[in-house]
């Protein structure tokens, strides 16, 4: 798939939002950045959690809004981590997310605050009910 | 005595030094096994620490706040100074004749020091290659810096980490415990409305 094309996907319960995420977390690799997008409630988490399933891990996937970043080991360590908090650019580098990409992949919750190119890019739209539209503007590049 | 810690790039040292000379170095490679509370209690035992020296980066992120953190926190403990000391300005001072300074930053690329200029950070293909380097890389990030033609300086034709760090000792003020600055460089920034 091309990196550039748009695809979208809707899912009509949060266990079919989770196994995307689950899709998206098995390719994964070390040094991958994903940007999630999507307003309070949109289902970000529960897609991570997913993810997280992907990579191996067997932690308990919660927002980590008050905590910035929250790091789940497994086949690959996923760093998740969480901007809506975030409130000028140089508290940036007290997740050291550099490092997070060095050590394996990130998945980050509120992604479009973040300044970057080279990053998947996924959006997340509460339809209604349990109803949601996954919309993937940026593949990963593999 | 100045017990002097850098946990900021690939290898990390510790090091005691009296003036000019270097009373004991430890150098290994970073990480959780490079296990700074009991090489600290085991190398200043004995020896009338007076100050305490850090690498402030740039560098490894965990790395930096460990060896800054441990630093502080002997300093404030035992009532002694404590002097920031530049990363790479360290490693330049290895050498008696200008180098590029380097040190890791993860995923190929790698914090630099020209001579006479700012610290950067850089992928292999985008470094000068008017100097000799200097610095402590991971294998494969020094072999892609070898790989687009850079030389490293022998380590037999440089000063010791101990060596260096009580020549830059000389000069370096000492700071007040909460005004100890890291040095952060990352690549990216915040997009905030």
């Amino acid at each position: 798939m091309s990196p550039a094309t748009t695809t979208l996907r809707e899912t009509s319960a949060p266990e079919e939002t989770e196994a995307a995420g689950e899709e998206l977390g098995r390719r994964l690799r070390k040094g991958d950045l994903v940007l999630l997008k999507g307003e309070l409630g949109a289902g970000k988490t529960t897609f991570v959690r997913g993810i997280a399933r992907g990579t191996g891990s067997t932690a308990s996937v919660a927002s980590p809004t008050f905590q910035l970043v929250r790091v789940y080991p497994g086949r690959l360590q996923l760093a998740h981590v969480d901007l809506y908090r975030l409130e000028k650019g140089e508290e940036l580098r007290d997740l050291g997310l550099d490092e997070l990409l060095d050590a394996g992949a990130v998945v980050v919750e509120w992604g479009d605050r973040l300044e970057v190119t080279d990053a998947a890019l996924i959006e997340i739209e509460h339809l209604g009910g349990d109803r949601r539209l996954l919309r993937t503007e940026n593949d990963l590049r593999h | 005595m100045i017990f002097v810690i850098d946990t900021s790039s690939a290898l990390s040292a510790v090091a005691i030094v009296d003036g000019t000379r270097v009373v004991v170095e430890q150098i290994d490679q970073s990480g959780p096994g490079f296990h700074l509370p009991a090489r600290y209690r085991a190398i200043a035992k004995g020896n009338n620490i007076s100050k305490i020296a850090v690498a402030t980066g740039p560098g490894s992120f965990t790395g930096v706040r460990v060896g800054v953190s441990f630093g502080l926190g002997v300093a404030i403990g035992a009532k002694i100074p404590i002097v920031p000391l530049p990363t790479l300005g360290i490693q330049a001072a290895r050498s008696a004749t200008p180098v590029l300074a380097v040190a890791e930053a993860g995923r190929g690329r790698v914090y630099h020091l020209a001579p006479g200029g700012q610290p950067g950070l850089a992928e292999a293909d985008e470094l000068p290659r008017d100097w000799p380097v200097v610095g402590w890389l991971r294998p494969q990030t020094r072999a892609a810096l070898e790989a687009v033609g850079l030389r490293f300086e022998p380590e037999s034709e440089l000063s010791t980490f101990g060596a260096a760090a009580a020549r830059l000792l000389e000069a370096a003020p000492e700071v007040a415990y909460g005004s100890l600055k890291v040095e952060y460089m990352q690549s990216f920034s915040a997009r905030i409305n």
